[in-house]
């Protein structure tokens, strides 16, 4: 029988041979590249920022002095001028200011006579926690739910997800967060203030009460993106051969659903958890507002109102800074999930 | 692309691709229908605001009748100044809707320009165009808006520039994509190869390809910039008061939510029930379009 | 063929009647109707027909794979003695991987992308309560069995890493880990090149001998039916029109539809040849005529074929075809 003869024969095949060395030199080459590219990408957001603040009419002396900057005399301005850098080319200014930002000095805020620096240190924690407890909050709802939802598509569940999904998306978290303040209010008679803001260091218990609604807030609105993503994905992904493979080996579903389902729709959920971090770092402007958390957002709001150049510079890099951060992040984690992106 | 053996014959006795009109398809989906009716009730009520149809001027204050509950006279009650809160929101949802399609124009008309060019072009106003992209995307798009708005001064006109620059990126990414596809497929080479011109081969058949995708995205846009619009107002960036802005009244009701909730209510419904009109309409929409995705 | 007698062994699986439908509100749309066939240990059996005939349903349904909102309707299918329409998942789960062991028509795509490929060997007989270094010791060894190089290796390899050759040998080592009794093939060569084509078949063959395994082999290559099976069944719209032995339906063809497959072979050696030469296209599921389904491509069809269903019946040859017209007068 012929066709047992050939079978006899080994399989002649190759295994996998490329050296550990070579593939470890190109994936190093393709993470230098990598973060390259985020380095550029913070560069030009550091010129587009630059830019906007200065191309936009009105200056620092009309912005501080208001009406009363007409009342100037020439030489005043003159020297206003001088104090602020005005009246020189853009580039010149761009580079003193680059270069100070090089040394970890991002100019002094004209408002508070403080450097931009320390307003930054003391937000940022503030704003960090958040966006940690946002996003947490968001993954677990989001991808917790999403695979409910993705496990039994039409049953009460899945429809119960859906249209919370909706609900998230649809109601801004501006209208979430009036929403709870009021029914804090009303319920617990609890009023935002930032006076008592306590961190995270020196009263935890009471910082973990501060920051939890602001956090569910936010991570309402990115669980519902990360739902309907989750769900979509899982699903798309249920329908794959190998899904079936795995319910004909005997696996249980649940099994097969965390295991096989769930890990292969990580790649559009990490991408949509990418974007979702974007308009995180966006809707702490408005959610710092209502809850009034001294963190960057509100230096923003704040600094951005009062026209205080220096500051707003500052706080929309490190918002830049953060997105890109992440960003690289996500590339980072699509590599751990997915073998095919490390060779 | 491996199908399942189990899909097969199902898609054998699937209905042949319907020949009906895109907006009977879109009312045939649950989320399509729900969106259009939500957005017919607020068109409806913008315009009746227009055409001058309201319970009240939405500015008249009436000291008489402050922080009244939601009454015959007043359906859905007064503000602390006595100013009907029914006008109000419906006043502003008309500002709402106008800033939300000046801004989805700009962005819309910038994007599908970038992208097309990205997309078709290719080669440098590729990279140029992606990067530019690249980079508006890295800033957090309300915080642009911020700064725009800052700049520019307040009025919804400069409110829905800044929406608009700040979702061009994500345009220009939508339409790039399927631009690219187009452009490499056989119909297209084939239209060069014949010696039609780029500009022609670009309006006969690589904008038609994308039509489908760019309503489908403009939709979505109208609901986002809703939501950035408001969010804008609510900051207290957006037209100064008295003018009628629903991201203003939400902001101004949460403060007296206690004693008059209806101040804090409507508004805020009125903003979801615009955010979601467009967002269940833009679902449904592509649904309608991609029947595959149609039971997803 | 050097067979040994199998026919008077009890049969690993019955299907009785099997019908498959489509659930939907305005009813059910019938995809499988009223399939019957036996598979004895040790016995190679082919099911072949033009894709949408039913063939791939037919072993999913006997896997309890169908996807909702297609189900069994009607009739059973036995597995050494287990009703399996109609059992509980439990019951399925305990069976598949263990007693019933499936090979997919695409490598590329039966294997997780994610996960190495020992894993997904291992990971199913662990579900049969395999311990953990049992499984991974009979992973090594069962691609050894399907003559992988370095096993133990491989086995730590993932699925982009291998040839479409070597993932459908993978798939082939995790459905026999399990120790089955029965093997379903749907399509396993279809994707393949011819050389690969013919190593994984004699491959197979080799070790169904060894363990006297029971294959059902789904495909709609007759190429492949005539080097491999000892048994065929011939599907059209749904039904299963001839059966038999191999060697019989081949040399003497009971029904048009079987004779004009066979026609639209060029050689019977092996070479690859595609079905649907026949002119017209088969009947879509839901508009199943009256009468024969094949009639109105059957150059032999008779007034009658379009009014009567026939049913499987005994020839002569020793195989049964449900067709009303014997090949004494067929015309040329």
């Amino acid at each position: 029988m012929t066709v047992e003869q050939a079978g006899a024969r080994p399989l002649a095949g190759r295994l996998p041979t490329g050296s550990a060395g070579r593939r470890g030199r190109a994936l190093a080459l393709r993470i230098v590249a990598r973060v390259g590219k985020a380095v550029l990408t913070l560069v030009g957001v550091a010129i587009i920022v630059f830019l906007v603040l200065r191309i936009l009419p009105g200056n620092q002396i009309t912005a501080s002095l208001g009406v009363n900057a007409g009342l100037l005399t020439k030489a005043q301005y003159a020297d206003l001028a001088h104090f602020y850098g005005i009246g020189k080319p853009l580039p010149q200014q761009f580079a003193q200011w680059a270069g100070a930002l090089l040394h970890g000095n991002m100019g002094v805020s004209d408002q508070s006579g403080r450097t931009v620096t320390s307003l930054i240190g003391a937000a940022l924690p503030v704003t960090l926690e958040l966006a940690v407890a946002a996003m947490l909050i968001g993954l677990v709802v989001g991808v917790g739910a999403g695979a409910i939802a993705a496990a039994a598509p039409g049953r009460p569940a899945d429809r119960a997800a859906r249209v919370v999904a909706l609900a998230g998306l649809g109601v801004p978290s501006f209208v979430i967060g009036s929403g709870l303040v009021a029914l804090l209010a009303a319920v617990f008679h609890y009023f935002p203030s930032s006076e008592g803001f306590a961190s995270l260091a020196s009263d935890p218990w009471l910082n973990i009460q501060q920051i939890f609604w602001p956090a569910l807030t936010l991570g309402l609105g990115i669980g519902a993106a990360i739902l309907r993503t989750t769900r979509g994905a899982m699903l798309d992904v249920a329908e794959q051969g190998f899904v079936r493979a795995a319910r004909g080996r005997g696996l249980q579903p649940r099994l097969v659903i965390i295991k096989h389902v769930l890990r292969n729709a990580m790649i559009p959920i990490l991408t949509m958890s990418g974007i979702q971090f974007g308009y995180l770092l966006g809707g702490t402007v408005v959610v710092e507002q209502i809850f009034v958390l001294p963190g960057l957002g509100r230096l923003l709001l704040t600094s951005v109102t009062e026209a205080d150049y220096a500051t707003a510079q500052g706080v929309t890099l490190v918002f830049a800074l953060g997105f890109i951060l992440v960003n690289l992040l996500t590339d980072v984690l699509y590599a751990v999930v997915d073998p095919r992106l490390r060779s | 692309m491996a199908q399942l053996a189990a899909a097969e014959p199902v898609a054998v006795i699937r209905p042949v691709a319907s020949r009906r009109s895109l907006a009977a398809r879109l009312w045939r989906q649950p989320s399509g229908r729900a969106g259009l009716i939500i957005l017919a009730v607020m068109v409806l009520a913008g315009l009746a605001s227009l055409a001058g149809l309201v319970p009240d001027n939405p500015d008249a204050q009436n000291p008489a009748a402050t922080l009244r509950g939601p009454s015959a006279a007043h359906l859905f009650g007064t503000d602390q100044y006595g100013r009907d809160v029914l006008s109000r929101v419906m006043a502003g949802t008309v500002l709402s809707l106008q800033t939300a399609l000046l801004a989805v124009a700009i962005c819309a008309v910038l994007g599908t320009v970038g992208g097309v060019a990205a997309g078709y072009f290719g080669g440098v106003i590729s990279s140029v165009v992606t990067s530019i992209a690249d980079l508006i995307f890295a800033i957090p798009s309300i915080l642009l808006a911020l700064a725009i708005v800052t700049g520019l001064g307040a009025g919804w006109q400069n409110t829905a520039i800044a929406v608009g620059v700040s979702y061009t990126p994500i345009f220009i990414r939508v339409v790039r994509g399927p631009v690219l596809a187009i452009r490499n497929a056989d119909y297209v080479k084939a239209a060069q190869v014949l010696g039609f011109s780029r500009m022609r081969i670009l309006f006969r058949h690589v904008l038609p390809g994308v039509g489908g995708i760019l309503a489908v995205q403009v939709t979505l846009a109208l609901g986002w910039a809703v939501l950035i619009e408001a969010s804008l107002d609510f900051l207290g960036l957006g037209p100064p008061p008295p003018a009628a802005t629903l991201g203003l009244m939400v902001s101004d009701g949460t403060n007296i939510a206690g004693i008059a909730w209806w101040n804090l209510a409507f508004p805020a419904i009125a903003v979801v029930l615009l955010v979601l009109g467009f967002t269940l309409t833009g679902d449904g929409l592509r649904d309608a379009l991609d029947p595959s995705t149609a039971n997803n | 063929m050097t067979d040994r007698d199998v026919t008077s062994a009890e049969p690993v699986l019955a299907i009785r009647d099997l019908s498959v439908g489509l659930r939907a509100r305005s009813g059910v749309t019938e995809l499988i109707r009223g399939v019957s066939l036996d598979i004895r240990p040790g016995e190679r059996v082919g099911l072949v027909g033009e894709s949408g005939s039913g063939k791939s349903l037919t072993m999913l349904a006997v896997m309890g794979l169908l996807a909702s909102p297609v189900a069994v309707t009607g009739g059973s299918v036995t597995l050494g003695g287990t009703q399996l329409v109609g059992a509980s998942d439990r019951t399925l789960r305990a069976l598949r991987g263990s007693e019933i062991a499936m090979v997919y028509q695409d490598p590329m795509t039966s294997l997780d992308p994610l996960q190495r490929v020992g894993e997904q060997i291992a990971e199913g007989l662990r579900a049969h309560g395999v311990s953990r270094h049992e499984a991974s010791e009979r992973t090594v060894a069962a691609l050894a069995e399907v003559q992988l190089p370095d096993p133990a290796r491989l086995a730590r390899s993932y699925p982009h890493e291998l040839s479409g050759g070597m993932r459908q040998r993978v798939m082939i080592a995790a459905a026999l880990a399990g120790n089955p009794r029965l093997l379903l093939a749907d399509e396993p060569t279809t994707a393949l090149d011819v050389t690969i084509q013919r190593q994984i078949l004699s491959l197979v063959a080799r070790i169904q001998r060894a363990r006297n395994l029971a294959v059902l082999w789904v495909t709609h290559d007759l190429g492949v039916a005539a080097q491999f099976v000892q048994r065929l069944a011939v599907m059209y719209a749904g039904r299963v029109v001839e059966v038999g032995p191999t060697t019989a339906i081949f040399s003497d063809p009971q029904h048009p539809y079987t004779a004009a497959l066979l026609d639209a072979v060029p050689s019977t050696t092996g070479e690859r040849a595609a079905l649907g030469q026949i002119p017209g296209s088969p009947p879509e599921p839901g508009s199943f005529p009256a009468g024969c389904s094949f009639a109105s491509r059957c150059r032999q069809a008779l007034p009658r074929c379009t009014r009567a269903e026939p049913i499987l019946e005994q020839r002569p040859s020793g195989v049964e075809a449900a067709c009303f017209v014997p090949p004494a007068e067929w015309r040329a």
